[in-house]
């Protein structure tokens, strides 16, 4: 790189993080008027109790499965060539998941007990479960990433931190099974979330874990692809050959197409449950009716899995990274998708029974929900958090391999 | 307890007398609810009215999914009641009832409760932001009537103030077990009578509830 280059990369660079910077900060200020006034601010009511923040959360989750994913194919099924981007993937987990415990925070209604669940336990509590997942696996992504961060940063380079890491990578296979245990058991505890919930027929099917798992599993992988292309981009620098792209690509493309049968599958029971039936007959007027075919089945999961299936389209490098995005979108979609529609149409209580009938007399009611600019605003702010720190560690904590220039390898 | 849909005349003073003795400011929570519907009988159009407290359900959802076990079955009597100290505020509970029986602390409780002393006194502490509440049957007057050896249903101290408050003796409250249910102004129903026909809110859901209601439709189910 010339010196030219080099100093309008780097004003590029200083005004990305800059942004970034103001939004986080932006954010931060949210987030004050979220603690000091309470939950007031937000759009939530008695009726509709998890919103933006839910449907962010369980984004942030779900688009970290990269880790898991990643981690899978290489140390289960000792798929070597993957681990030029597992370290993209672990460090992409690791901060989805940190954004997404910051957001859980704001969210609780008492903040100052947020650590209860380490000590009052309910065992029949599936959020209790994924409390702990989510806190084991948080613990293990940054065991699994330590290692690169003593190796890569210059500020961590002390010996101690050296014997630690080597102890940490010696016990790498062990940490990423238990990491594919842990999130395999946490993607699919996050839709047992919804799906036990019997007093929301659009949640409460049996479908919702493995929904989440099956979706989970793409869209992680996707993120990883979105990450090392367009940070090829801007590094000039190779983070993963095409090779490697090409094949995580094709693995997409099969799990799209096992999700989308499971997503067909769990629409057809919705759509043939009679408890569901005047919940979706209620949204019928709304453009709830088409969004989650649109978004989340045809752009989200059957466009992508054209694109990583014809062999040519894979190849492109632009049609890669639609795909990928529209899979990362397709996910956010459903997340908001499933945590608001279950709770818009509410059936309240049967009113009566009318003589001679089986079937009470509801009372159909639309709530309503839009988030808060405190709301957007702390989640926008916790996605620049994301951005800031994935920046900072290929940037200056050196994450990423350290692979062949593209100049080199063409 | 027993609601009679065929007596209820839709006043609110039940949830009046509720607002007032559990003391909540706030026009966001109301443990009690009377919800109108025009249903059709017949040829004929009616209005019904649909009292909602908590139906303190025998096998209830929202015990099951607390993550802190901060809302639980109180083991002497079975009501389901919530430590205000340790509910973290995570709202699950309040997506888990069918009922939609449970209201969060969107606020801190503070200002005059425009329901006292109209309608009653407050007898419990107000709870804090950020905590889940729902209505307890009274639980603070169960307990302190039944240690002076009053009957929960006969005598007014120890019986819910929705029931006590009813001017058409819509409601009644009890100890099932007894064989009957009772208001202090309207005397004994016997269980017998109505717990073959009596309707429970959302029953497909297998939650049990403790409420039964008699219905302008005749016989149910």
């Amino acid at each position: 790189m010339t010196a030219i280059r080099e100093a309008e990369y780097s004003s590029k660079l200083f005004l990305w993080m800059g942004a970034l910077s103001a939004l986080v900060i932006w954010g931060l200020i949210s987030a004050y008027v979220v603690f000091t006034q309470g939950l007031i601010v937000t759009g939530l009511s008695n009726s509709v109790v998890w919103g933006l923040w839910i449907a962010a959360d369980f984004s942030f989750i779900s688009l970290s499965a990269g880790a898991f994913a990643v981690s899978a194919l290489i140390y289960v099924f000792h798929l070597e060539r993957f681990r030029a981007v597992g370290r993209l993937a672990i460090f992409i987990g690791l901060i989805g998941y940190t954004i997404t415990m910051l957001t859980l925070v704001l969210d609780v209604g008492r903040p100052d007990r947020f650590w209860y669940p380490l000590i009052y336990w309910n065992n029949s509590s599936v959020l209790l479960e994924v409390f702990w997942c989510v806190s084991l696996y948080t613990a293990v992504l940054f065991g699994e990433f330590a290692p690169s961060l003593a190796k890569g940063g210059r500020l961590m380079r002390s010996r101690a931190m050296i014997s630690v890491s080597k102890a940490l990578e010696w016990a790498m296979p062990a940490l990423a099974t238990a990491g594919v245990v842990f999130s395999t058991l946490h993607q699919s505890s996050l839709g047992a979330l919804y799906g036990v919930v019997i007093a929301r027929p659009l949640w409460n099917t049996a479908w919702m874990p493995l929904l989440f798992l099956a979706s989970a599993v793409p869209a992680g992988l996707s993120m990883t692809i979105l990450a090392a292309s367009i940070t090829s981009r801007f590094t000039k620098r190779e983070v993963a050959s095409r090779d490697i792209v090409s094949s995580l690509s094709k693995i997409v493309g099969i799990a799209l197409l096992v999700y989308i049968g499971i997503y067909v599958w769990n629409y057809i029971v919705l759509n043939s449950s009679p408890s569901a039936e005047p919940l979706l007959a209620a949204l019928a007027g709304t453009p709830y009716q088409y969004l989650p075919l649109v978004f989340e089945l045809g752009l989200g999961a059957m466009v992508p899995a054209a694109i990583f299936l014809i062999p040519p389209l894979r190849r492109s490098g632009k049609a890669v990274l639609v795909g990928a995005a529209l899979v990362v979108m397709g996910l956010v979609a459903d997340r908001w998708d499933v945590t608001v529609m279950g709770q818009l149409a509410n059936s309240l209580p049967p009113i009566a029974y009318v003589k001679g009938e089986d079937i009470p007399v509801y009372g159909m009611h639309l709530a309503s929900y839009i988030p808060t600019w405190p709301e957007w605003m702390t989640v926008i702010g916790a996605v620049a958090l994301g951005l800031l720190i994935y920046t900072a560690g290929v940037k200056w904590f050196n994450v990423l391999p350290a692979n062949r220039t593209t100049a080199n390898s063409k | 307890m027993l609601i009679d849909q065929t007596k209820c005349i839709g006043c609110n003073q039940c949830t009046w007398a509720c607002k007032a003795t559990n003391d909540f400011p706030s026009n966001t929570i109301s443990w009690n609810v009377v919800y109108e519907e025009t249903i059709t009988v017949g040829s004929d159009k009616e209005d019904v009215f649909l009292p909602r407290p908590c139906m303190q359900c025998e096998d209830p959802p929202c015990i099951k999914v607390c993550p802190v076990g901060a809302t639980y079955k109180r083991a002497s009597d079975g009501l389901v009641l919530i430590d205000y100290d340790k509910c973290i505020g995570c709202r699950y509970c309040m997506a888990a009832c069918p009922y939609g029986a449970r209201y969060f602390n969107w606020t801190a409780p503070t200002g005059a409760n425009w329901a006292v002393p109209t309608y009653g006194t407050p007898e419990v502490p107000r709870r804090p932001r950020g905590v889940v509440e729902k209505c307890t049957f009274c639980v603070q007057r169960l307990d302190a009537g039944l240690a002076q050896g009053l009957v929960p249903g006969v005598d007014p101290e120890a019986t819910p103030a929705c029931v006590d408050i009813c001017p058409v003796g819509a409601r009644r409250f009890g100890d099932i077990t007894s064989g009957n249910v009772s208001s202090p102004k309207f005397g004994n129903v016997p269980v017998s009578s109505f717990i073959d026909t009596a309707m429970q809110l959302k029953k497909d859901l297998g939650t049990k509830p403790r409420v039964y209601y008699i219905t302008p439709g005749g016989e149910q189910q």
